[in-house]
């Protein structure tokens, strides 16, 4: 009797932390499959990755992402895979067509 | 003698009349009926005093890192802008209906202006940061502290800090999440 009711606040725990865990994910704030529109940054780039202002950066750094991803892609299609790049964040391998025509 | 018995009667009147107000349900408390001016200024002081003591001790990171804009730009879009607006917009449901009013932080201003990185206010960060982490009561500023570690918090600060300066389609690159937000946590 004993060792259930300890299994069973073991799993409630675990069960409740994970779910605890998964309530503050970014990724419960919006959908995941928005992308980054940079199509107005291409006459200015070469400008861009000399520049010492952060945002410029990090527009760079974002669109860096998604260029890398295009030509890394081949397939053009979402299989939620991820390729970790230099600076931790997690890049996404897909939606060439849409980031084309923008 | 004679002065501490108008000041016991004065004092017994002032209470009854708080209590009557009080218990009458009189008081509008409805949104859409502003604050009379004097209390309007009781209760802004009673805010920034409070706001500006309990953040004094703030110690303000590095915020000059691209990732935070990044992360914080995210964060910002889905927590924040339906009330504090993006770039060119002027009002939202959300700005028009609350009350306080929400401040429009894509506008430079004394608490909210944009500097390059040399110069951020350190003040108006720990401000910042504090009102994010903690909230306000009865204004619609929720507490996002128990549910957003202070990095995270932070990153919103720092994106802030730029806000002002950046136009729609800067805003819009900066704010998608994407999928990078996987490796926040």
């Amino acid at each position: 009797m004993n060792r259930n009711r300890i299994m069973a606040i073991g799993i409630m725990t675990g069960v409740l932390s994970v779910a605890a865990v998964e309530a503050h994910d970014p990724s419960k704030h919006s959908a995941m499959e928005e992308k980054p529109d940079c199509s107005f940054m291409k006459d200015g780039q070469s400008e861009m990755v000399a520049s010492d202002d952060p945002v410029q950066q990090a527009m760079m750094m974002k669109c860096d992402h998604t260029s890398t991803e295009h030509m890394d892609d081949s397939g053009h299609e979402d299989m939620g895979q991820h390729s970790e790049t230099e600076d931790g964040h997690d890049a996404k391998t897909s939606d060439h067509e849409e980031h084309v025509t923008r | 003698m004679k002065y501490i018995k108008y000041f016991v009667f004065a004092f017994a009147i002032f209470f009854a009349t708080v209590g009557l107000v009080v218990y009458s349900g009189l008081y509008p408390m409805g949104a859409d009926v502003p604050h009379s001016k004097l209390s309007y200024w009781a209760l802004e002081v009673l805010r920034d005093k409070s706001i500006e003591r309990s953040s004094q001790d703030i110690v303000v990171p590095d915020l000059s890192s691209p990732q935070l804009l990044l992360s914080g730009g995210a964060d910002y879009k889905d927590m924040c802008s339906s009330c504090h607006l993006k770039p060119g917009e002027k009002n939202s449901d959300m700005s028009i209906g609350l009350y306080p009013k929400p401040p429009n932080l894509t506008l430079s201003g004394d608490l909210h202006k944009g500097n390059n990185s040399e110069n951020i206010d350190e003040k108006d960060a720990q401000r910042q940061f504090w009102i994010i982490k903690h909230g306000i009561k009865a204004s619609g500023m929720p507490a996002w502290g128990p549910t957003h570690d202070d990095e995270r918090i932070w990153a919103i600060v720092a994106f802030l800090q730029k806000l002002p300066e950046i136009d729609g389609d800067q805003y819009q690159v900066l704010t998608t999440r994407g999928k990078q937000a996987k490796a926040h946590h």
